[in-house]
């Protein structure tokens, strides 16, 4: 049997993660939900470990990244003004990201895109563009910082959270030598 | 695959049995079992902007759920 991709296994373990939460909610299942839960945080850690360790596929890991917090924007209570908006601005940051991986791979139109980028410090990242990627993943990091600050969170979902922020680190530093690659730096 | 709706203790069973699976070191069994179970809509809707229509049928989910949702045909829009 072939393996199973990375991909996959991301959905699988983001929708056993969902299950698990409702399951949580359900009389007479919450022990099933807390074992789903606890078994697709595991898998999850598995997964996003693997995608930093192919971090030249940068489309999977921050697709890993998309998937959990769109599992957690259909969670969050649309009432809990401030956590719905800054999970629905993540979202669409990376919708941006994604589409800044895309232009990076045609280096003439990646070259004219730099053009509008303003070459002052502020507006850089090592040199290059502080593109939506690049916003993308100082956000996210920014974001998960302070949900470790949160009370409550177990220690599981905190190592996640903490490999979830390293692999934005991760994911600018293969971007930067794919923007240095497509300006011909 | 059958692509039907599920209760909630449906789903249960499924995952207990992958997660018998998984114990007897049977991995990759238990992922398809796990994909008996429906995809969440929301996520189902992901897979398809991210990956394509083409990906979310070759994945071997069931999609019930996404087709409750967005409509019988919701792969082709």
């Amino acid at each position: 049997m072939a393996q199973i991709g990375l991909t996959v296994r991301i959905f699988d373990c983001v929708t056993e993660i969902y299950r698990g939460r409702t399951l949580l909610d359900t009389d007479g299942l919450e022990h099933d939900g807390g074992v789903n839960y606890r078994n697709g945080l595991a898998n999850a850690m598995t997964a996003f470990q693997e995608a930093a360790d192919h971090a030249t596929d940068l489309e999977t890991l921050i697709l890993a990244e998309y998937v959990f917090l769109s599992q957690e924007l259909n969670f969050c209570n649309p009432n809990d003004i401030q956590a719905f908006a800054s999970l629905s601005q993540a979202v669409r940051s990376f919708d941006d990201a994604f589409l800044a991986l895309r232009t990076v791979d045609d280096p003439p139109v990646y070259a004219g895109a730099e053009n509008t980028h303003p070459h002052h410090y502020k507006y850089r990242v090592k040199d290059m563009p502080k593109d939506a990627f690049h916003i993308a993943c100082i956000s996210h990091r920014v974001r998960i910082r302070n949900i470790l600050r949160s009370p409550g969170i177990n220690m599981a979902e905190k190592d996640l959270l903490m490999l979830r922020s390293a692999n934005m680190t991760v994911a600018q530093a293969a971007y930067l030598e794919k923007q240095k690659t497509a300006l011909a730096v | 695959m059958e692509h039907r709706l599920m209760n909630d203790q449906e789903i249960a069973e499924i995952y207990r049995e992958s997660h018998r699976l998984e114990a007897e070191g049977r991995k990759e069994e238990a992922m398809a079992k796990r994909r008996e179970a429906p995809l969440p809509a929301f996520l189902a809707k992901v897979m398809k902007e991210k990956l394509g229509g083409q990906y979310v049928i070759q994945s071997g989910w069931n999609l019930a759920e996404a087709e409750t949702k967005f409509g019988a045909n919701w792969l082709n829009r």
